[in-house]
């Protein structure tokens, strides 16, 4: 008799969790290198975020081209599979250890994975309501922009007719567009802050070309509504929240919390891989997207949540050559950690460390988080008084990162500093 | 069925109020031959206090010696020891400590121990500084001392609640979902007739278990000088990784007007802290306030300061039905037929089973043909997950026998298409959003369901043969999306 159903093992050399951008630009540039490459996602429909994208904003860097997420991500997993990566769907990770086992369930069982390498590459979330402890009863009507993108794309519906929208990134931006053209009225985008979080452009195009109004420096005070949403109460306030004028209401049958993006990271924290509080519980990662345990890599959004596609699809790249040089010369420990350190003006830098093995010292790119948003800003990265870098931003947002390329120049003992100079924005 | 009463009226007994005392009741009354029926407004049971309160199973240390309060907690406490299993209803048996921050309060564990043992419980225990902090990591490292209370107990009252109306429909109670209670006509054959939005359901016994709403009910019916004043508790939720922090619940030194802020581990894997306690008028206002939220906070944070930095997935708010009598309100009339189970404030979970052998004993006494508590109930359906329990998608045999548990849909509490699917299908169908959340809680986890409301919606859409325009989050009214019925550009706000 056999015995009932148990957990399949299996190994294999590199696991990619994550058919997003990250995860598929990374396996695509293995499969390149020669490794076979498996990558799980939970989704049915491989690509990640962009799958439910149906606006344009996507592919400019990877196919030089503006094209609307869905076909990014058909693209991406197009080209994975000429590559001869395999993508397994609707297969939920549910555990990763230290020692790079990976149990997975799909509707075809439990399988347990051993890996030579593992790439975590899971994306990232929107904050929901409660979180953000906005006051008020619970009626049914309150979104993020990912539900209601899914909503849209996958199931053709609309999450209500009178919307406002919470947030000003691109991300809300666009979301506002995409409901605004679908027939919704677009009651109001409104953003705490004094200043819009988005690009200029994006808002020419989205909201003041369909005469969408944006009020910043208005926080939602409260949901209201005991069945359905009827509507939110603002209070206008300062750069710092204080109150500067009497709140008042905003009817509407549907809020939607857009943007303020944390790490998927359910997994890292489950396997005990150390995470930046910075980055919102991200992996702390090296240049190569290692974390600090060997042989588990990460990156895309679940390092830096979020920034657009491109980046993620260009971190991945990267990654991939980190594995490929993990799998063909393993650490011989003796390789030099320098810390990457946040200084005046920045709240958090990806990667947070530099491992350097031996006595090549390639450039690195870096992705800079600013706090406060600035403009016209400097960025620098200095060890020991030696500029190694430097970059210049005509604005920085701490939504986004800035991306800054150094070299390095000289002894890597100490620890490396960033720090951004700018204008204050009001 | 040999039933007590001609085919004239709908019931023999009608309960009033589907929480998790209504449920009780209709539980303990279909161990007899008898018509039960349970009406409530919302689309599920326990949408009212039984579904936003602490989930704790109360050994009745603290409750006023000599009150029904104390005697009912006491023994509600034995009952579900005895049935959560075969209920499927998880009790974790993790205690509680009593902190004490300061020698007044320390002198006031002393009261408390005497207290619980004038209430019969005898198993609890002082402990000293060092010994509470041995057994509570993250209590605030001033404490001074604590007492023990090693059975205080953590369950789910969406589970219990659940449980229970579901053996009570299997046994053959029926319930009346979305009919509100509009008021109460005696007709000259002796029956009620039970006005509804919906049209009347007629009875022989009326039983009020409305909660919140039970002073209206006994009016109507004819009792008056029942009063129930709603008192809010706020509540902060903390995501799994706070867990670990806490492995025993973490009570103050209550005071005279409420058993104060704790820190309590849930039965999913999470952290509460709360509640508050506010008088407020509306027993319609749920809705969760700044500074509500901030004490809660605040106040669970002076026992364990070590969980500020645990990161916040959920708030809600819960309304006490409180009555000035300070005592439950359990009352038989057998010359009106009427039964009162209100008032039941703050311990209510613990206490429901009592609740309702008391109910039964009552009607005994006035006569009724009831049957003795210990005759055998038909069992619920097994549940393929509790919380605390491994999902099914982590079951090989399980995941093998039907491929749904292997599909899952939400991520953060690793809920499969199997399960939301079960909710729907269960003797008490889950037919809106939340009802699938308090089943399965889907959508309860750290994303609130950012990755799979559109999935859950598609399932329940698939099983319920309704389209998704037509699901709601709570009941009609609720519309989980668009569009309304008004096109664009004529909707107006009423
Ligand atoms: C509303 C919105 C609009 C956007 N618009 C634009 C835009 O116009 N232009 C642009 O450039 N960028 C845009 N972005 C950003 C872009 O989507 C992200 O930068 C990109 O998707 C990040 O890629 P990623 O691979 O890191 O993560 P994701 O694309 O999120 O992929 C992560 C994948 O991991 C899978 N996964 C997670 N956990 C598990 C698990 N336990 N088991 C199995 N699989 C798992 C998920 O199913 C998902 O497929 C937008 C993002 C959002 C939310
Ligand atoms: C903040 C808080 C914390 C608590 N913590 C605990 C705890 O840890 N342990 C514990 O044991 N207890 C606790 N309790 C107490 C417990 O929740 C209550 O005692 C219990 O839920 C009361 O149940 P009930 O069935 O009487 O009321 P409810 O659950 O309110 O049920 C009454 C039902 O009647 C229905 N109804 C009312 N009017 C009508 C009408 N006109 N027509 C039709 N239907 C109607 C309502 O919709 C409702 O569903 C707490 C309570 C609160 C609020």
């Amino acid at each position: 008799m056999a015995e009932g159903p148990v957990i399949a093992e299996r190994e294999v050399d590199v696991l990619v969790i994550g058919a997003g951008p990250a995860g598929l630009g990374a396996a695509t540039r293995l499969a390149e290198l020669g490794v076979a490459p498996l990558v799980l996602d939970r989704e049915p429909v491989p690509g990640g975020l962009p799958a439910q994208c149906e606006h344009p904003g996507f592919g400019l860097w990877a196919f030089r081209r503006l094209m609307v997420g869905r076909e990014f991500a058909a693209r991406l997993v197009e080209r994975a599979g000429r590559a001869g990566v395999r993508i397994e769907s609707e297969t939920t990770v549910l555990e990763v250890t230290p020692e790079r086992t990976v149990l997975a369930v799909s509707p075809s069982g439990l399988v347990r994975y051993r890996a030579q390498a593992l790439l975590l590459a899971t994306g990232c979330r929107e904050r929901p309501r409660s979180t953000r402890l906005v006051p008020g009863p619970r009626p049914s009507g309150v979104f993020n922009t990912g539900v209601v993108q899914r909503l849209h794309t996958f199931l053709g519906l609309l999450p209500g007719w009178d919307v406002v929208i919470v947030g000003s990134d691109d991300i809300s931006l666009v979301a506002a567009r995409t409901l605004a053209r679908a027939g919704c009225r677009i009651a109001a985008v409104v953003e705490e802050r004094p200043y819009r979080q988005g690009y200029l452009a994006n808002e020419w195009w989205s909201l003041r070309s369909l005469r969408i109004p944006l009020r910043l420096g208005h926080r939602v005070s409260r949901v209201l509504g005991d069945w359905r949403v009827r509507g939110v109460e603002v209070v206008p306030c300062d750069a710092e929240g204080r109150q500067t004028a009497e709140s008042y209401e905003i009817p509407c049958d549907t809020v939607i919390f857009s943007g303020e993006f944390v790490p998927e990271a359910t997994l890292v924290a489950q396997a005990r891989i150390p995470s930046d509080p910075r980055t919102g519980g991200g992996p702390l990662v090296d240049q190569d997207f290692q974390t600090e345990l060997p042989g588990i890599f990460a990156c895309g959004n679940l390092v830096h949540a979020a920034d657009p596609a491109d980046y993620a699809l260009a971190d991945g790249e990267r990654a991939a050559l980190g594995v490929w040089r993990y799998l063909s010369s393993p650490p011989t420990g003796n390789e030099r950690v320098q810390q990457v350190l946040p200084g005046t003006g920045v709240r958090a830098v990806v990667p947070q460390r530099l491992r350097w093995y031996g006595e090549r010292l390639d450039p690195v790119t870096l992705a800079v988080r600013v706090e406060p948003a600035q403009r016209a800003v400097r960025l620098r990265a200095v060890v020991s008084g030696t500029r190694w870098g430097q970059a210049f931003a005509p604005a920085a947002k701490p939504h986004r990162s800035v991306y800054l390329r150094l070299r390095p120049e000289g002894p890597v003992d100490a620890p490396l500093t960033v720090e951004a100079r700018g204008w204050p924005f009001a | 069925m040999v039933s007590v009463v001609t085919a004239a009226c709908d019931y023999d007994y009608l309960v009033v109020g589907a929480g998790v005392i209504g449920c009780a009741i209709a539980r303990e009354l279909v161990r007899s031959p008898v018509r039960v029926g349970v009406v409530e407004q919302a689309w599920d049971v326990g949408e009212g206090a039984s579904k936003a309160n602490s989930s704790l199973l109360h050994t009745g240390f603290d409750a006023k010696p000599g009150t029904r309060e104390a005697r009912l907690v006491t023994e509600g406490w034995r009952l579900w020891q005895r049935e959560a299993p075969e209920l499927d209803v998880p009790i974790l048996r993790t205690g509680a400590v009593m902190l004490a921050l300061d020698e007044e309060q320390a002198r006031e564990l002393e009261r408390w121990r005497r207290n619980a043992f004038e209430n019969g419980v005898t198993d609890v225990e002082l402990l000293t500084r060092d010994q509470v902090l041995a057994l509570a990591p993250a209590a605030n490292p001033s404490v001074v001392g604590g007492l023990l209370v090693p059975r205080e107990s953590v369950t789910c009252t969406f589970t219990a609640t659940v449980a229970l109306a579901e053996q009570a429909a299997v046994n053959g109670a029926v319930f009346h979902f979305g009919h509100r209670v509009t008021g109460v006509d005696r007709s000259p054959d002796g029956f009620y007739r039970v006005l509804t939005d919906r049209g009347q359901i007629t009875t022989r016994w009326l039983i009020d278990a409305a909660g919140l709403w039970a002073d209206e009910i006994a009016r109507w019916a004819g009792a008056d000088g029942l009063v129930i004043a709603p008192r809010k508790g706020e509540f902060l939720v903390l995501d799994k990784s706070a867990r670990a922090k806490v492995p025993l619940i973490h009570l103050p030194v209550p005071t005279p007007i409420s058993k104060g802020i704790l820190v309590a581990p849930t039965a999913n894997g999470n952290v509460l802290l709360g509640p508050t306690a506010e008088d407020v008028s509306d027993k319609r206002d749920l809705a969760v306030t700044a500074s509500g939220l901030q004490r809660a906070r605040e106040g669970a944070l002076r026992l364990a300061p070590a969980l500020a930095d645990e990161p916040v997935i959920a708030t809600y708010a819960g309304l006490r039905p409180a009555s000035p009598a300070g005592d439950y309100v359990i009352e038989i009339h057998p010359r009106h037929r009427l039964v009162l189970a209100a008032g039941i404030r703050s311990t209510g979970l613990s206490s429901a089973p009592a609740v309702a052998r008391e109910v039964v004993r009552g009607l005994l006494e006035a006569g009724e043909p009831l049957a003795s508590s210990e005759s055998p109930l038909r069992p619920r359906p097994r549940r393929r997950w509790v919380p605390g329990l491994p999902r099914p998608c982590s079951r090989p045999e399980l995941v093998a026998a039907d491929p749904a548990y292997g599909r899952v849909l939400c991520l953060c509490e690793l809920v499969s298409e199997g399960e939301i699917r079960d909710a729907v299908r269960a003797p008490i169908p889950a037919t809106t959003l939340d009802a699938v959340k308090k089943r399965t809680w889907a959508m309860a986890g750290r994303c609130q369901g950012f990755y799979c409301t559109a999935a859950i919606l598609q399932v329940m859409s698939r099983e319920l043969r309704i389209p998704v325009t037509g699901l709601t989050k709570s009941g009609p009214g609720s519309p989980v999306v668009g569009p309304p019925v008004e096109p664009p550009g004529r909707h107006r706000h009423g």
